[in-house]
């Protein structure tokens, strides 16, 4: 199971646990995130996400929040949204390096987040 | 591809260091749209030139979306599930576990009792989603179906 050696994970809190409130969402409203590539892969996703009328709390490399608005980790999932009373997050894995924990920080935070990853086309 | 060309691929190949820059991506495009299924063959030269696990991980990590497609995707794989890098070796067997390929759960297996231990749970997950023909239970480790796993369309 994750561990409290995962940065940006639950660390020694209990899974699930709370930081506080998170930052308003920023509505997917942010400075460029990583390289232009990927960058515009996000926007790209946050523009289809905003044309749903049922996606709410778009989020944009903020530190990760639930469904409730909490704060529950420090890492910055390139997305996160509200639909159907669910969390959501995507990262869009651009590196071979970095990619291999992504999932288990964000489900150890928020087991109840549905976690998309995807590779940058 | 002619050797001129060829070898201007393979000088493209050997921008992709894994740390997912506009460089490397646009190396990247440019082999995609000259290549097409056959970029995996590139990236298997890649890897064996590389002398880096970061350049060894971006063929792997690359070669991915080909998982199902490639013979050379797979090759590339089974050769760097015995990396010495387990960044590597995770990225190996994420694409087998994409592939689906029930062949190779023989091949697979049959490494277990030689894997890293650090390994050891990715060589299950690759064997438990190929058998289960559901590539989401490599990061999806409990199977809650809370966790997916997405490459781009070719």
């Amino acid at each position: 199971m994750v561990g409290a050696s995962i940065r940006g994970g639950a660390g020694l809190r209990a899974p699930g646990a709370t930081l506080g409130k998170a930052p308003a969402p920023n509505g997917g409203i942010a400075k460029p995130h990583g390289g232009d590539a990927h960058n515009k892969a996000i926007d790209r996703e946050i523009k289809i996400l905003k044309s749903d009328p049922g996606v709410t709390n778009v989020r944009k490399n903020q530190q990760q929040a639930d469904i409730n608005g909490n704060k529950v980790g420090t890492n910055k999932p390139d997305i996160q949204y509200d639909q159907k009373k669910c969390h959501h997050c995507v990262e869009i894995d651009n590196s071979a390096l970095n990619s291999t924990r992504h999932g288990q920080v964000i489900r150890a935070n928020d087991p109840a987040a549905r976690v998309d990853l995807r590779r940058l086309p | 591809v002619n050797k001129i060309e060829s070898d201007q691929l393979d000088s493209l190949v050997d921008l992709l260091d894994g740390r997912g820059s506009d460089t490397e991506y646009g190396a990247l495009h440019t082999l995609h749209l000259e290549l097409g299924t056959k970029l995996p063959e590139f990236l298997l030269r890649g890897y064996k030139r590389a002398k880096s696990w970061k350049s060894r991980s971006a063929m792997v990590f690359h070669a991915a979306r080909y998982a199902r497609v490639s013979q050379a995707a797979i090759d590339l794989a089974l050769t760097a599930v015995n990396d010495k890098s387990r960044v590597v070796r995770y990225q190996a067997l994420l694409l087998l576990a994409y592939s689906l390929r029930k062949d190779l759960i023989a091949k697979l297996e049959a490494l277990e009792p030689s894997v890293s231990a650090e390994s050891s749970e990715d060589l299950a997950a690759a064997i438990d989603a190929i058998k289960q023909q559901n590539q989401n239970y490599f990061v999806d480790r409990n199977h809650s179906g809370m966790v997916t796993m997405t490459m781009p369309d070719l």
